[in-house]
């Protein structure tokens, strides 16, 4: 135990990714006590001001001011990020366990339903869900959640594929274990490395994807504070006020880059093992 | 369909441009940083492509619009003018999207190829190569490329394909009428033939890139034949 937390400090970048995640972290359970507006507070008279001593980040269109709502919509990152993270990890990886266990045409079937939704770029499968859905964080939430479920499987399966030949399987089976107890108490333990890569990897991931779903405006509606919103309204006024387009993008590519060191640094721990 | 068949070549043109720039930077950029493995081209290749992965690619694109087309009047901001037209006009206004598309595709295409290299220059024939005396050019240049070549191409194709999203989020940016464009355009005002004959076209496409990099492998690796 002590050289596992020995290793897991010694990678600089999963540091790093941590440090970053928990001021995001507390910055998005703080937001309400760092500001004083609200995030849809609006003030028509102090329209689409530049950073100030009052507005850190300057006021958008209808006043309100941006570092609140780019604040608030550090939860939204969150949520969203969680809820999409859920959704591919609770359809994906068992789908992707069972397939790498048991083999043959139940694993050709899944890969091949795998392959299918993998080859369809990523956006027209978002745009479809919505038009079936209607525009919403939920959409954004579901399709995101949809749209990776492949890539966890994949993952989940190759991990099962690796461990497949190894002896303490054949022991499990050898005692009499049902498949389905080992696959949840032999299998799953064992690809937990990967698959907690691909989960902090995806979540950066995720939130990318439904800020730009927002961007283009089939994610989350206005006026909800949500990252990729903010950025599509500083288009617009990019010639009068740039400094509103560059907050929002920052605080996305500060999250991601978040997620992303920590799933490097996992997997660097994981394969140094 | 004319729809389409307007915006189609718009967005193939993009996606060209795109695809030529990041290979531009990428291949130079992938060799060199295989060559001196952990070398400081490396390690900044390497952390950069954390951070590049990281950035929001229509972020960027209203970064670079703001840097080079508000602050020093470069580039125009948005729109489109068909090379019929007016070629450099048309050059100039395709420069920041593609740059930006083209940005988004160059950290997997440097990685990848990196990785690949690495692998292949610790092989056994590229030790025979240096050792019969051949130029450290032709080891390189011709040997191990060529055997990186196959999973890279793999990679492009691949990328190609989703640049699909990419090309609407940017299409949107820079107000370029594309089919990304037209698709989104399609989906608000419920016009479903529309998205479907998008979908299919761009389906169409991806199949087609596939075969072109089946057909490619079989130029690149002798021992892949048709029909074999």
């Amino acid at each position: 135990m002590d050289s596992r937390i020995r290793s897991l400090t010694k990678s600089k970048l999963l540091l790093a990714g941590v440090f970053l995640m928990s001021v995001l972290v507390i910055l998005a359970i703080l937001s309400p006590y760092l500001t004083r507006w609200g995030p849809i507070q609006v003030n028509y008279d102090d329209y689409l001001s530049p950073p100030s001593s009052i507005h850190p980040f300057g006021t958008d269109e209808l006043g309100r001011d941006l570092f609140t709502r780019i604040l608030f919509g550090t939860r939204i990152a969150f949520r969203v990020g969680f809820i999409a993270v859920a959704i591919s990890s609770i359809v994906g990886i068992p789908l992707g366990l069972v397939s790498g266990y048991y083999g043959g045409a139940v694993d050709m079937i899944v890969s091949r339903v795998f392959d299918a939704f993998f080859a369809f770029p990523f956006i027209l499968l978002a745009l479809t869900i919505t038009i079936i859905l209607g525009p919403s964080e939920t959409t954004a939430m579901i399709a995101v959640g949809i749209a990776y479920i492949p890539s966890y499987g994949r993952i989940a399966r190759a991990a099962t594929i690796s461990i497949r030949g190894e002896t303490f399987l054949e022991a499990a089976r050898a005692i009499g274990a049902s498949n389905r107890r080992i696959i949840i108490h032999t299998v799953f333990p064992n690809c937990i490395g990967p698959i907690l890569v691909i989960m902090s990897l995806g979540f950066g991931y995720a939130v990318l994807s439904e800020a730009a779903l927002s961007f283009i405006g089939i994610g989350t509606k206005p006026p909800t504070p949500a990252w990729g919103l903010i950025l599509a309204s500083g288009k617009r006024y990019v010639v009068e006020a740039p400094w509103y387009s560059l907050f929002p993008g920052l605080a996305i590519l500060l999250l991601v880059l978040s997620t992303n060191l920590i799933g490097e640094g996992l997997r660097n721990i994981i394969e140094v093992e | 369909m004319t729809i389409i068949g307007g915006a189609l070549p718009i967005t193939l043109q993009l996606a060209l441009y795109a695809t030529l720039i990041s290979l531009f930077v990428a291949i130079p950029i992938g060799i060199v940083a295989a060559l001196n493995e952990n070398g400081w081209i490396d390690l900044v290749a390497t952390s950069g492509s954390l951070l590049g992965l990281a950035i929001p690619n229509f972020w960027l694109g209203i970064v670079l619009m703001i840097l080079f087309a508000v602050k020093f009047q470069f580039f125009p901001p948005s729109g489109y003018v068909s090379l019929g037209e007016d070629p450099i006009d048309h050059f100039r206004h395709m420069v920041l999207p593609s740059a930006t598309l083209a940005a988004w595709m160059v950290v997997p295409l440097i990685r990848y190829l990196r990785s690949e290299l690495i692998r292949v220059l610790k092989k056994d024939y590229i030790r025979t190569a240096r050792m019969k005396g051949l130029t450290e050019l032709l080891v390189v240049g011709k040997h191990a490329m060529r055997n990186s070549l196959i999973p890279f191409i793999t990679q492009l194709g691949m990328l190609i394909g989703e640049q699909v999203g990419g090309t609407i989020v940017i299409e949107q940016v820079f107000a370029i009428p594309g089919m990304g464009r037209t698709a989104l355009s399609a989906v608000f005002a419920r016009e479903y033939q529309i998205v479907m004959g998008v979908v299919l076209v761009l389906a169409m496409g991806f199949i087609l890139i596939n075969l072109v990099v089946d057909i490619v492998y079989v130029f690149l690796d002798p021992r892949i034949r048709i029909g074999k």
